[in-house]
């Protein structure tokens, strides 16, 4: 858009660039009108964040700080929304450790990707570690992605790492784009921005848009020979999930990758780094942008039918179990809405978990 | 905030006038160019928060569920469609005409991609029908709580204009009426009706329009958490129908200039609308911008729950109180039924946080909490 300003203004003039901002004319120089633009609306721009749980805040299955004994869970939920992905053929005494610590971020609390009793070399051909997150159809429709008119999206993240090396980060459903970044130095929180270009030459099936997976956001750390021979850069099918380039930065004991302020941005321009703290949504709303797929609730329960809304409508019928078993007989039912159930016998200090997860 | 672009720029020079948060501008001789971006299309994006309009993507469908349902809808019958659309469809001589509403996916080739993935769609089945009756009309309409209209500041001198935009498909070319109406605090009702225009038959036009503020008059308007105004879209309507003069701001007689069209002349027409936004301010998005213009399907569902919810519930008999909060706070204290209503169902203190209940023996069904407007 060009912004051809009047060439003789009188004081005073405005004058509104098609989409805007707005200027007036105070010689010898327009300033801009105060308003949407003027006052940075960091807060507005958040909430279009399509990914949830960027930063990697709440954390409802296991609370704040780390866990271990993750190498046999693959594609579990170590974070809400966040999975972690692990194959591992040989492992060596090699295990991981997981959760949301704070360290000096840039963001106040991160995921934590830890190895731990050794590091692997990941010989195994199908060898794998990530974190992935299920993007809901609902939020990656507005990018009309396999349509014409399909626009671009921007990633931006910090990530924080034990050594330097190049690491894949795909976005993708039946069709996928991988992109390397760059750990330059050890230690050291790096702010990594990309633009993916819209996959405007699939079909409306490529990408769901209702209440499922409508894509995967999945972050590679390490890879065997076989997942590391996906071509770069460019739309394809899905096959593999690294490239040729992937490192391995877990090949050392206590290895760790950090990752937080993960945000996908409809448009072409990410924000600076110094602008990337603001973009978040404040912990209440992220929440319950959380629960919609998962809840951990308290709850007490009797030999009567006890039925509740949930605190927020949630993706779809959730399965409800207790947190922790009781011996008792259980009858739970529920849907997007609500949900009830009584035991067999009284039952206090336990609690609920509701899962609609993808 | 002083906007002084460097004299001598070079080819390509990046500009940052207010830092962080700002507009950036690069050089592309001999113009300031306007970076697309956090400033381009995100602020599109984030803007769709502003939206007035509630379920104008036609994707909560929380009464009847996805899809349309077929007939009974005339004269008052089943006329809320869809969750915040009200289907008004009046017609002295029906004869075999009916209507089919609620939402459907889009018809036809969709120029806004999967932004959309349903529309409203309102369909005259069994029969055309000329709407000769002089009080026929046929249309839907939109409250708007008063809490959603108020920072426009309609009937005070500081007041905005509010830009209206959606996409519509119909089976005929023809001219419909837009109006946006006042619920009056004690003033007078005021109106402006718009005519658009459907150019081409059966193919996805974006429409915009803009507004102008209402003239002053503060108690012509309310801002609480009643209706606050009303947005109609008509598709048809008899002699006495189409009398409101178009393009000003007047007092409200009814919704329909003179220019109105029949939409629904021809058994089988139909109307499909979608991505409707009501934003302050005289800018509209432009057509690849509205795609963009929506909340997610899940906060879009929590701004309908303010007005209605429905879940299941199971109420234990005999005499066993219980206390329930809703799934978000109503509007107002809602009127409460069960569907299919439920035996022995006592229902005390329906307020705008929680109700309370017992019934005489164990029952279940799914309880409606109506605070609609």
């Amino acid at each position: 858009m060009a912004i051809d300003f009047p060439s003789s203004p009188a004081e005073n003039q405005t004058f509104t660039p098609p989409g805007g901002p707005t200027y007036v004319y105070h010689a010898p120089i327009w300033e801009l009108v105060p308003g949407l633009v003027g006052a940075a609306p960091f807060a507005a721009f958040a909430r279009n964040n399509i990914v949830v749980n960027g930063s990697f805040n709440v954390v409802q299955e296991y609370g704040y700080g780390v866990t271990t004994g993750w190498r046999t869970y693959n594609n579990a939920y170590w974070i809400d929304q966040w999975k972690f992905s692990v194959v591992l053929a040989t492992h060596g005494g090699a295990n991981f450790e997981l959760g949301s610590v704070q360290t000096s971020t840039p963001f106040g609390r991160c995921g934590q990707i830890k190895i731990y009793g050794a590091g692997n070399s990941f010989a195994g051909a199908s060898d794998y570690v990530g974190a992935y997150q299920h993007i809901e159809g609902y939020r990656m429709a507005p990018l009309s992605f396999g349509y014409a008119n399909a626009i671009p999206v921007t990633l931006s993240f910090w990530v924080y790492a034990s050594v330097t090396g190049t690491f894949t980060v795909i976005l993708g459903y039946s069709k996928a784009f991988l992109h390397n970044f760059t750990v330059n130095a050890a230690n050291t929180w790096e702010y990594k921005t990309f633009t993916f270009p819209p996959d405007t030459t699939g079909a409306q099936t490529d990408w769901p848009v209702g209440a499922g997976t409508g894509a995967y956001l999945q972050f590679c750390f390490a890879a065997g020979s076989t997942q590391k021979t996906a071509t770069p850069d460019v739309w394809a099918t899905w096959g593999q999930s690294s490239t040729p380039l992937q490192s391995n930065f877990f090949a050392s004991v206590n290895n760790a990758v950090y990752l937080t302020g993960v945000c996908l941005l409809p448009g072409s321009v990410a924000p600076t780094a110094a602008e990337s703290a603001l973009l978040q949504r404040s912990f209440l709303d992220e929440e319950a942008l959380c629960q919609r797929y998962y809840m951990k609730i308290p709850m007490l329960i009797t030999t009567n039918y006890v039925y509740q809304p949930h605190i927020t409508s949630m993706r779809a019928s959730p399965s409800v179990t207790p947190i922790t078993a009781t011996g008792d007989t259980w009858v739970f039912g529920g849907d997007q809405h609500s949900w009830g159930g009584y035991a067999s016998n009284f039952i206090g200090g336990n609690g609920l978990v509701l899962n609609a997860r993808l | 905030m002083a906007l002084d672009f460097p004299s001598t720029p070079t080819e390509g020079q990046i500009y940052l006038p207010s830092g962080p948060g700002g507009p950036s501008y690069v050089y592309h001789a001999p113009v300031w160019e306007l970076v697309a971006g956090l400033v381009g299309v995100s602020s599109i994006s984030a803007r769709a928060y502003d939206n007035i309009i509630v379920n104008g993507s036609f994707d909560v469908a929380r009464e009847y569920g996805i899809g349309t349902i077929t007939g009974g809808r005339i004269n008052g019958a089943a006329p809320w469609l869809l969750d915040e659309w009200y289907l008004s469809a009046v017609i002295a001589t029906p004869g075999s005409s009916n209507f089919q509403g609620g939402n459907s996916v889009p018809a036809g080739t969709t120029p806004f991609g999967s932004a959309f993935p349903y529309v409203g769609a309102f369909q005259i089945i069994g029969a055309g029908n000329s709407f000769a009756g002089a009080n026929d009309q046929v249309g839907i309409s939109h409250t708007i709580e008063g809490t959603r209209l108020a920072p426009l500041n309609f009937g005070y001198s500081n007041a905005s204009s509010v830009t209206l935009s959606f996409w519509v498909l119909a089976s005929a070319a023809g001219t419909f009426s837009v109006t946006i109406g006042s619920q009056p605090n004690g003033g007078v009702y005021r109106a402006y009706t718009h005519n658009f225009t459907v150019n081409v038959a059966n193919t996805w036009e974006y429409k915009t329009f803009t507004f102008p503020p209402p003239p002053i008059g503060a108690t012509d308007w309310t801002t609480d958490s009643g209706p606050g105004a009303y947005l109609y879209f008509m598709f048809a309507a008899g002699s006495a129908e189409k009398t409101q003069t178009p393009e000003s701001w007047q007092p409200w007689n009814n919704e329909c200039s003179p220019q109105q069209s029949n939409f629904f002349a021809t058994n089988g027409n139909v109307v499909q609308i979608t991505g409707v936004c009501l934003l302050p301010g005289s800018v509209a998005p432009t057509a690849e911008e509205s795609q963009l213009m929506r909340r997610p399907f899940g906060e879009e569902q929590t701004l309908c729950q303010r007005h209605y919810q429905r879940y299941t519930m199971v109420i234990h008999g005999p005499s066993d109180w219980k206390m329930h909060t809703h799934i978000t706070s109503l509007r107002a204290s809602p009127t409460v039924s069960a569907v299919p209503a439920m035996s022995g169902l006592v229902v005390q203190w329906p307020g705008m946080d929680s109700w309370g209940c017992y019934a005489s023996v164990q029952s279940s069904g799914e309880m409606v909490f109506n605070a609609r407007i």
